[in-house]
């Protein structure tokens, strides 16, 4: 009973952390699945050394990185169906630049941002210091400035 | 630049917010209880797979090298004291600061038993991970029980070494060794039904320390616990220790069932009555 409202309580979560990791949604249900489906299998072997969210997108970064490493990145076609006009297509193109990023940049971004995680779970999440975690989101977001100020200029060129 | 880092950082979270429908979705196509479904399915085995044995073997599995590496430090630090002795603990004579050593050294071990045994009380996957599959009056016992074995073995071993040294008498150095290890065990499990955490913590230091003043009390010549004559007095001791052990671990399991367990996992700050 207990573990099934802790599922529940973050089932959301970790399907959109894995949804927005490989940006695309069947692929994110199934990696969800398998995250809760390690956790439950390994939990006996599991000793308390921070918060279980945490521990759950431990998990799902690791099956993330496997599932890079099996397939090859497919670029974010699904959107869900919501928004439309030049305010959807801004954010599609930024999801397609945070795609764009380097990987260790990117999973900090997306935990910052999308997850809005504070820099301290980021850090226990990705096994660094408070400080390259802060370092890493903040030379991503420089990084995402540099190319929206490109696609400004392409969008410019358009007009 | 900081407009333009404040725009991309706006963006991502609208983004983010406009995800949100996704989890939405989901769960309106009915696909999230399914999947939880399918989850519980594989979760609920647990309880019901394996028998006592291999849950006992699991405990003894989770007490881990964390452990391991405190008892090998504590017989590390048994062996150097043996062999080296504490500077006037004795008063010189190495047969009475070998069973003052003797004496002094297990209840420490005791000490990490209820320092890992207070961990399953802590809010956290501790609860979860165990409560869902089994009581916490199981895992309690059972890793309590696992430990003062493993202990007992332990110091047992040390004290056969002992004896092959020192060449003291073997029966002296067991009832001399464990009687304060078992009435430790005994004080700490009656200490584990009033309190728990930092406060179990602070009793088991606090009866320590007294174990540590009774022993060197034996030593003086105004409370001579020591002394041959008082041998049988000291078995007479370790009996009643061990009765009263034995009745504090069934009142302990007794407490335990009685623990509503969502107290333990609603976050709750205290957990009532231990």
């Amino acid at each position: 009973m207990v573990l099934e409202k802790m599922i529940r309580k973050y089932y959301d979560e970790i399907f959109l952390y894995c949804f927005h990791r490989v940006g695309n949604r069947a692929a994110a249900e199934d990696l969800c699945q398998d995250t809760f489906v390690s956790f439950i299998e390994h939990y006996a072997e599991y000793r308390h050394i921070g918060r279980t969210k945490n521990y759950l997108y431990t998990i799902a970064g690791n099956k993330c990185k496997d599932y890079y490493r099996k397939n090859k990145p497919i670029p974010v076609e699904e959107f869900p169906e919501q928004g439309t006009g030049e305010c959807l297509e801004e954010l599609v193109v930024m999801r397609q630049m945070v795609s764009g990023l380097p990987d260790e940049l990117r999973e900090a971004v997306i935990l910052r941002y999308f997850q809005n995680l504070k820099y301290q779970d980021i850090a226990m999440i990705l096994g660094i210091s408070s400080s390259v975690a802060k370092y890493r989101v903040k030379k991503a977001v420089e990084r995402l400035c540099e190319m929206e100020g490109g696609t400004d200029e392409v969008k410019r060129e358009r007009r | 630049m900081r407009s333009k880092e404040r725009d991309v950082e706006t963006k991502m979270r609208q983004y983010a917010a406009v995800c949100m429908r996704l989890s939405e979705e989901m769960e309106e196509s009915g696909k999230k209880e399914r999947q939880i479904r399918a989850l519980m399915q594989i979760a609920l085995p647990p309880r019901t797979r394996g028998n006592s044995w291999d849950f006992a073997l699991d405990q003894i599995g989770y007490l881990g090298r964390y452990n391991l590496v405190w008892q090998v430090l504590w017989v590390l630090l048994f062996w150097y004291l043996i062999h080296h002795g504490i500077p006037y603990l004795g008063a010189g004579e190495r047969e009475n600061e070998i069973l003052i050593l003797v004496s002094l050294l297990p209840p420490l071990l005791t000490l990490l038993t209820v320092e890992e045994v207070t961990k399953v009380y802590q809010r956290s996957m501790l609860e979860i991970e165990y409560t869902t599959k089994y009581s916490l009056q199981s895992v309690v016992l059972v890793r309590m029980l696992a430990m003062s074995v493993f202990h007992a073995g332990i110091v047992a071993i040390v004290i056969f070494g002992i004896h092959a040294e020192a060449d003291s008498e073997i029966g002296t150095l067991l009832v001399y060794g464990f009687t304060p290890m078992i009435l430790v065990t005994g004080i700490l499990t009656k200490c584990m039904q009033c309190c728990h955490g930092e406060q179990l913590r602070s009793a088991g230091i606090g009866v320590y320390a007294l174990t540590v003043v009774l022993v060197v009390a034996g030593n003086t010549k105004y409370c001579g616990w020591y002394q041959p004559a008082y041998r049988k007095a000291w078995c007479a001791v370790c009996g009643a220790g061990i009765i009263f052990a034995v009745w504090q671990f069934g009142c302990l399991r007794r407490k335990l069932s009685s623990i509503p367990l969502h107290c333990l996992n609603n976050g709750e700050k205290h957990v009532p009555d231990i």
